[in-house]
């Protein structure tokens, strides 16, 4: 299959099921917003390293629970209990700190994780709470729903938060890999489909400017590591070790997606792979572990409406 | 089915005086205009059961005794052909009645006129919904449920039944028009707000919740507060166990803003984003409250 002149490979890209939180940080302006949702979702870029995977959602809410500027940030943890740790450290280090930020729960869930209500006692004592009561939320329609907000003092007025987040399962690490010929034309191709995905609800890009260059392999010579460099895809390697590139690509990058569900990582992946297709980008490929890691397999090529794939 | 009561001709005039408890759709819910007819009307839980009018709908309709009248004897009833199930409409001038509302916790009844105390009491779901005016302690013990008042409601709206401790817990009472003494006493949680004038003591002894006035209080307004808010839409000088806390936005209020502007309250242009000056108090009970007044307020 190809497109636009680059081949999309017959793989996978393999994914793994993880708890999602996702939040609305406001501030009175946009900015703000934006440098408080990037501190908090700073140092999350691989669930191995960070404790959790965090990124800032592309389309900003189009309504936010105190009518102010906002942005939309998703975390990943392993279990409901390392997702509140994460939360709890990285809005009360992050978005607490941050001038006129506040910050409440955008994933309505039956399982909730505590947040406000851990950061409340920064308060000492002087904190309030406020409830929107079911009968509250349901007077205004549907565009507010019932929560307890938990509002505390700090120097320039209150930061307010909300009591509980709510988590659910989530679906990280669908990927995909730009294979290009020349190290411009890969990086531009990466910043294309970060482009693309950044209009797709629902998902964020944990790494840096959502590229990745290190992209890694499980395992290592030394024992102490989990993982280590994807010795396939370097091209400085490619005459020491056996390799998965062709003569005429010279970069990698990837693009690492993480979802509220595989349909949301299916999206992104599609609109993402369509924009970085073009000149100077020989092959699409995917990483994946023989699909022994994660049950979300993302097949390439049905993705993006051709045939192939299957099982593993 | 949703039914219609209409209050026979002459029994407003007449004297009448009756506990109406048993006007709430948790009692009336699902049954026909025959079987509502025969329903007791008073204190639905006292006495005992007739048979014959019992078994009407299967429903327990229990009777004080053999002079307590029935529903139909009081009111001409008919279904309304709203579609809305659990829908309730009672018209004529009720101020005789009590309790209309009392213990209800789901459908919605409405009220054509005005209804006499403790309207709304110890309600818990649904919508009550009166045109007219309320007698004292409407929404008292509230603990769920939308209580709307389109006129004015009398004294100690919202609070505690008698030898509570906590008036409203839950749940949202708008008053459009003015409302007695005592509004929104030992107040618990949820939402009160009242569009016109309010007596003396509005929100004493507040224990938590958020009390919305668009006039200005009067005396001794949110005397002896303990924690909970009291939002002030007009210019307003607190007393003096309330002390001056700065000037700020209060952009978590914006819920509150949507829930009454959805039930229909004008509220000033602009209050989302207002200013409001902030008062801490009552300093004598440790200043943990809060009253806000809007900046700008008329």
């Amino acid at each position: 299959m190809v497109i636009v002149g680059t081949l999309i490979e017959d793989t996978y890209a393999e994914a793994f099921t993880l708890r999602a939180a996702r939040l609305v940080i406001t501030a009175d302006d946009t900015g703000l917003a934006r440098t408080a949702a990037a501190a908090m979702t700073g140092f999350a870029a691989s669930i191995i390293g960070c404790g959790c995977e965090a990124g800032i959602e592309g389309p900003p809410p189009e309504e936010t629970p105190d009518g102010r500027p906002g942005v939309r940030v998703m975390a990943f943890g392993r279990s409901a209990a390392e997702l509140q740790e994460q939360l709890v450290r990285r809005v009360g280090q992050c978005v607490m700190t941050a001038a006129t930020a506040a910050c409440y729960d955008d994933l309505p869930s039956e399982e909730t994780v505590r947040l406000g209500s851990m950061l409340r006692f920064f308060g000492d004592g002087h904190q309030a709470s406020k409830r929107v009561d079911p009968a509250l939320a349901a007077l205004a329609g549907g565009v507010v729903r019932p929560r307890r907000l938990w509002r505390i003092p700090v120097m320039d007025g209150e930061f307010v938060v909300d009591a509980r987040c709510g988590v659910r399962k989530g679906v990280a690490g669908g990927n995909f890999l730009i294979l290009g010929r020349t190290p411009a034309a890969t990086l531009d191709a990466a910043r294309r489909a970060v482009a693309a995905i950044a209009a797709v609800p629902g998902v964020i890009l944990p790494f840096p400017g959502g590229i990745v260059r290190s992209g890694s392999k499980v395992g290592s010579r030394y024992r102490r590591l989990v993982a280590s460099t994807n010795t396939a895809y370097c091209p400085t390697l490619r005459a020491v070790v056996p390799t998965a590139l062709p003569d005429d690509v010279a970069s990698v990058l990837e693009i690492v997606i993480d979802g509220l569900a595989a349909a949301d990582v299916a999206a992104a992946m599609t609109a993402g792979i369509r924009a970085a297709c073009g000149e100077g980008i020989a092959r699409i490929g995917a990483g994946n572990y023989g699909g022994r890691l994660g049950k979300h397999l993302f097949h390439l090529r049905p993705l993006l409406g051709g045939t192939g794939g299957g099982t593993p | 089915m949703s039914l219609r009561l209409r209050l026979r001709p002459g029994l407003a005039s007449s004297g009448l005086s009756l506990d109406g408890a048993a006007l709430s759709p948790d009692r009336l819910g699902g049954l026909s205009p025959l079987g509502a007819a025969l329903l007791v009307a008073g204190v639905a839980a006292a006495g005992r059961a007739t048979a014959g009018r019992d078994a009407v709908d299967g429903r327990a309709g229990s009777r004080p005794g053999p002079a307590a009248p029935a529903l139909g004897d009081l009111f001409a009833i008919d279904d309304d052909g709203d579609p809305a199930p659990d829908t309730i409409t009672i018209e004529g001038d009720l101020r005789g009645v009590t309790r209309i509302g009392a213990g209800m916790s789901s459908g919605r009844l409405r009220v054509r006129g005005d209804v006499g105390s403790r309207a709304g009491s110890a309600m818990s779901g649904g919508r009550l919904e009166i045109d007219g005016d309320a007698g004292a302690c409407a929404g008292e013990g509230m603990t769920g449920g939308v209580l709307f008042v389109g006129g004015s409601a009398g004294d100690r709206l919202g609070a505690p039944v008698a030898g509570g401790t906590r008036g409203v817990d839950g749940g949202v009472i708008v008053v459009r028009g003015a409302a007695g003494a005592m509004a929104a006493f030992r107040m618990r949680s949820g939402t009160v707000f009242i569009g016109g004038a309010t007596g003396p003591a509005a929100g004493v002894a507040l224990l938590a919740g958020t009390l919305v006035l668009a006039r200005a209080p009067g005396a001794d307004a949110a005397a002896l507060m303990h924690r909970g808010t009291v939002v002030v839409l007009e210019s307003f000088v607190p007393g003096a166990t309330f002390a001056a806390a700065g000037r700020a936005p209060a952009p978590w209020l914006k819920p509150w803003w949507d829930a009454l502007g959805g039930a229909g309250v004008p509220l000033p242009a602009g209050v989302a984003g207002a200013r409001f000056a902030r008062f801490s108090g009552d300093l004598a009970e440790g200043g943990r409250g809060e009253i806000l007044i809007l900046e700008g307020g008329s």
